[in-house]
């Protein structure tokens, strides 16, 4: 894609996407975790991210419960990074001076992950294309290194390169549609997500998932106690969209996977300091 | 004389943070240039969303020299016995760069000091400039600041320019590792750098760049070009001035287009597609002449007209898809009636501790019950109240206010119309959430005000129940707002009973449904101070003085806080302040309360019973006011100007009690002009604190007995004259 090679030639790693299911690209490890301590960090990959409640049996022009973001992270976010990113846009072939982009502040948010950011929604003729934000807090934890990230809406852009109003309608490649492969994905994960789902078997997950990623950063082992906490994230988004969360229950199950992730932080930030930052060596790792 | 352009570049900051910016420079930069002694002729604060632009005009060229003291070591540590300099005073000479001989002596009371007299000399202006004009941009607040790149400085959005000019040199500053130049940058797509050569000739340099600084000419572009777009389709723009505000603030360059949508979205109701406009796009609507929407909308964009069709496609395509979402909530929601959705208010959470939305609704039915009696509402339209308190609600469980939270109360009014509820109740379910800021309008209609303050007192008695009342400028639960709201509704209403006997209500309320039992001293105290803050801060903007405010919230305490009747009073003290009378009267009273001395009398919490109506109120008044003349036992009199100050009282009493149930206090300060010479004639004549304790007493009793007359009104001491 072309916003691969874009961010390739200016410097990013570009990685694949993360292989657990996770509400937003900034939940997967290659940006939470690194977002964390002093170490620089520029990468970009696609990442399809899953939220149950946004499910419209495909039935929405532009809602899923699947969507796909191209993220982009740059730390510490460089002085040229709207220049950069308009460069992007202009890459892609859409030139700035010939539509109305704004920048209109947005600040992020994501209690589970206790993120905080400061940013803009960026509209491209009255629709928001990318979600651009500067982490202010990861984890619970003040960011002395602040990193800049682009999302960018994959469906949305491609709706609007190619001209058709229903993402639906989009040509993914030699004249087949993206509905043609993906509606039967997104209406039967509706019916999961809204009708079917064990309740009760969620909710043993949960707690199964809670105590092993506990168990796993008690070990050391943050890697994989942070995969069980996006599990569990994930499944407490399956219960919210099946509608079996209460408002005073939602607020203690947010707590709980924030608990964890805030776990992983720490734990993350620890072993890094103690490796001595291997990335801000001038040989950098892949 | 040079003029100066500071223009702080950055990347897009928010539209809600520019005005305020712009108010703190127009207040820190003359204050800062005074300090600097280099005052300017005129100074003028400009914004857009990239930049902050100070131009001043007619700064002196230098600044002048200052001639001042400074104060050094003691006179005795400075030069021995002899008269002769030690090392102290020579360091010290040495150190303002003075002789030594020319050293002085002071005399403090603290003893004698040596002094310097020093000469600063004035520095060119393009030098002296930089630090304070760097005070400035550091003492800007924002309502959210960031950090951005390793850089440890906060500010709204990355600093990424500061140019600083004086006529033709740059003033050096720097700030978030940003150094001054004379580089700006244009429009963001339009412009690129340009370099300045003159501080004149910034703002047009700008403006070939795209660049309108001035945030008054890009409203005013906005709306003459917004007007004749509409008028080109017969229509006009009912401007709304905080989205005019907004869109003034999101763009460098505005350029207005006129896009349409189909007719058929004109069947959603009109709040709906206002309210989808200016929430997620920012357009403004387009009404014909009979008022009616039309299906055209206005945009903003930033730039010029190129393009223009590119821009319109892409706001129309956005724009139908908002319509065809919310046409799809509004069908949904015509199939479930209010009642339904009321019943799904046991999912919404009001407060952890508090309960849900459907609690809520169950003890507002009961806390109207009261408040109607007390309004003297009929029973036809108590049931009104009571079912308007059952469904207000509602709409929170509907689609389109989950997916639009700025149209609760109006989609329940919608909804309720819909279904055949008495217009009495769609509109109350509709005011109650008003006022929703300080500014917003008050209800209008008896219910709708009726429901307002009930649901305000509900959470305030709820939260207070919690112990939390909002403390500094920290008010995450908008307690503050609902006390103020409360304030400026009964601010205008006559018959309603006092603040206290509706928290009663309120707490017995909690106890009913969720048998939540909250101690009611401490709940009522802490809800009295805030509503004496919020009272205060009312009667403030309104220009009352701040004295005479106090005066009218500790008088009359005795009755409980009648939001009005703490109004009335402090309207009347304001007017008989400039009364020959007035300094006379309160000297009186004054000396009454002071030989008395006690705290500021205390409210009795719930003694008061929460019927309102005027000849209950006119019954207790005057039981207050026998009950203090009981006290006092006449036989005791020793002299004729007791038994006289007592005879006065006595006959004036009732007439004051009755004036004071009616909220005319000014008849009140008439009744109290007989009573202020008997009073001084009185002091005349006895010592109060005479040895004999039982006439001592007695006289104590007297003087509270008139006393309570005089607080009837306002409590005097609080008056500086």
């Amino acid at each position: 894609m072309t916003l691969e090679r874009f961010w390739a030639e200016r410097g990013c790693l570009i990685l694949q996407p993360y292989d657990v299911e996770v509400g937003a690209g900034t939940n997967a490890p290659m940006t939470t975790l690194r977002a964390l301590g002093p170490e620089p960090w520029n990468v970009a990959y696609a990442q399809p991210s899953r939220r149950p409640a946004d499910g419209r049996y495909a039935m929405n022009p532009i809602r899923m419960q699947r969507f796909m973001q191209y993220q982009v992270i740059l730390k510490p976010s460089p002085d040229n990074i709207v220049d950069l990113y308009l460069d992007s846009l202009r890459e892609l072939g859409i030139r700035p001076e010939e539509h109305d982009i704004r920048f209109v502040e947005d600040d992020w948010e994501a209690p589970t992950l206790g993120a905080q950011g400061v940013g803009w929604e960026v509209w491209l003729d009255g629709t928001e294309i990318t979600q651009f934000t500067y982490f202010q807090q990861m984890g619970g934890i003040e960011l002395k290194s602040v990193s800049g990230e682009l999302t960018y809406g994959c469906e949305r852009l491609a709706c609007m390169l190619q001209g058709v109003d229903n993402v639906w309608d989009m040509e993914w490649g030699h004249g087949i549609t993206y509905g043609l492969c993906e509606k039967d994905f997104e209406r039967q994960h509706c019916v999961y997500n809204f009708e079917e789902a064990d309740v009760q078997g969620l909710f043993t997950m949960f707690d199964m998932h809670e105590a092993e990623s506990a168990r796993m950063a008690a070990k050391g082992l943050v890697y994989p106690a942070f995969d069980l906490a996006l599990k569990c994230s994930h499944i407490f988004n399956l219960l919210d969209a099946r509608g079996s969360i209460s408002v005073t229950e939602r607020a203690s199950f947010i707590n709980r996977v924030r608990t964890l992730s805030r776990r992983c932080c720490l734990e993350y930030l620890k072993q890094r300091e103690e490796a001595g930052w291997p990335l801000m060596k001038p040989k950098a790792e892949g | 004389m040079p003029n100066l352009v500071l223009e702080i570049g950055s990347e897009e900051m928010p539209a809600v943070a520019l005005p305020g910016a712009i108010e703190q420079l127009r207040a820190t930069v003359p204050a800062r240039l005074q300090e600097a002694r280099l005052p300017a002729a005129s100074i003028a604060v400009m914004g857009t969303p990239r930049r902050l632009v100070v131009m001043a005009h007619g700064l002196p060229e230098r600044q002048p020299d200052l001639e001042r003291e400074a104060r050094g070591p003691a006179w005795k540590v400075a030069f021995d016995a002899d008269g002769k300099p030690t090392g102290a005073a020579m360091g010290f000479a040495r150190k303002q760069g003075v002789p030594v001989e020319a050293l002085t002596k002071v005399e403090t009371p603290q003893g004698d000091y040596v002094v310097a007299r020093v000469t600063d000399v004035g520095k060119p202006a393009a030098q002296a400039l930089g630090p304070y004009l760097l005070e400035c941009i550091r003492a800007l607040t924002f309502p959210k600041v960031m950090r951005w790149g390793e850089n440890a400085t906060r500010y709204v959005r990355p600093v990424r320019w500061i140019l600083c000019l004086l006529d033709d040199q740059v003033v050096p500053l720097e700030f978030a590792g940003v150094t001054s130049g004379r580089v700006t940058r244009g429009h963001r797509y339009l412009g690129g750098s340009l370099e300045i050569e003159h501080a004149d000739a910034y703002l047009e340099a700008v403006r070939a760049a795209w660049v309108m600084a001035d945030p008054d000419e890009r409203r005013g572009a906005i709306i003459e070009q917004g007007d004749r777009l509409a008028g080109s389709v017969g229509g006009k723009v009912p401007w709304d001035e905080d989205l005019l505000d907004e869109n003034v603030h999101l763009v460098e360059w505005p350029t207005c287009l006129m896009g349409s949508f189909a007719e058929r979205f004109l069947e959603l109701p009109r709040p709906v597609l206002v309210t989808a406009m200016k929430k997620h796009q920012r357009f403004f609507p387009v009404e014909g002449p009979d008022g009616n929407l039309l299906p055209h909308f206005i945009s903003v964009r930033n730039g010029g007209s190129e393009h223009l069709d590119n821009v319109r496609a892409g706001n129309e395509a956005v724009l139908k898809a908002r319509f065809e979402d919310a046409r799809h909530f509004f069908a949904h929601d015509r199939e479930v009636p209010l009642d339904r959705m009321a019943e799904k208010l046991d999912r919404l959470v009001f407060q952890e501790k508090l309960g849900t939305m459907a609690d809520k609704a169950k003890r507002l039915e009961r806390l109207v019950r009261p408040l109607a009696e007390a309004h003297g509402l009929s029973p036809e339209e108590m049931a009104l109240a009571v079912r308007a308190a059952r469904l207000c609600k509602a709409d929170l469980t509907s689609e389109m206010v989950i997916e639009l939270p700025s149209l609760q109360g109006i989609m329940g009014r919608e909804y309720a119309l819909m279904q055949g509820e008495p217009p009495a109740v769609a509109d109350a379910i509709a005011e109650h959430y008003r006022p929703r800021s300080a500014s917003d309008s008050l209800p209008t209609t008896r219910l709708g005000k009726l429901l307002a303050v009930a649901d305000r007192m509900d959470t305030l008695v709820g939260y207070a129940g919690l112990g939390i009342t909002p403390t500094g400028s920290q008010d995450p639960f908008g307690l503050r707002r609902a006390a103020t709201g409360i304030v400026q509704i009964l601010a205008e209403e006559d018959d309603v009973p006092s603040l206290g006997a509706m928290q009663v209500q309120a707490a017995e309320g909690y106890r009913e449904v969720l048998g939540l039992d909250f101690p009611l001293d401490p709940l009522c105290n802490a809800l009295q101070t805030l509503f004496h803050q919020r009272l205060s801060a009312y009667l403030d903007e309104r220009g009352v003085r701040y004295d005479l405010i106090d005066a009218a919230l500790y008088g009359g305490m005795a009755y409980g806080t009648v939001v009005r009747s703490v109004v009335m009073r402090a309207s009347t003290l304001q007017q008989i302040a400039e009364d020959p009378r007035f300094v006379p009267t309160v000297q009186a009273a004054a000396r009454v309360a002071n030989i008395l001395g006690g705290a500021d009398p205390a409210p009795v919490p719930g003694k008061e019973g929460i019927h309102g109506e005027r000849e209950r109120a006119v019954e207790r008044a005057i039981a207050l006011l026998d009950h203090a003349a009981r006290q006092v036992d006449t036989a005791r009199f020793q002299d004729e100007a007791e038994a006289m100050l007592f005879e006065v009282a006595s006959l004036t009493a009732p007439d004051i009690g009755r004036a004071a149930a009616a909220f005319d206090f000014r008849a009140v300060y008439e009744a109290l002009q007989g009573v202020n010479e008997p009073v001084n004639r009185f002091f005349d004549a006895v010592l109060v604190m005479t040895d004999d304790l039982a006439v001592r007493k007695n006289r104590l009793a007297l003087l509270g007995y008139v006393d309570a007359l005089y607080k009837s009104l306002a409590d005097f001491r609080k008056i500086v004259v």
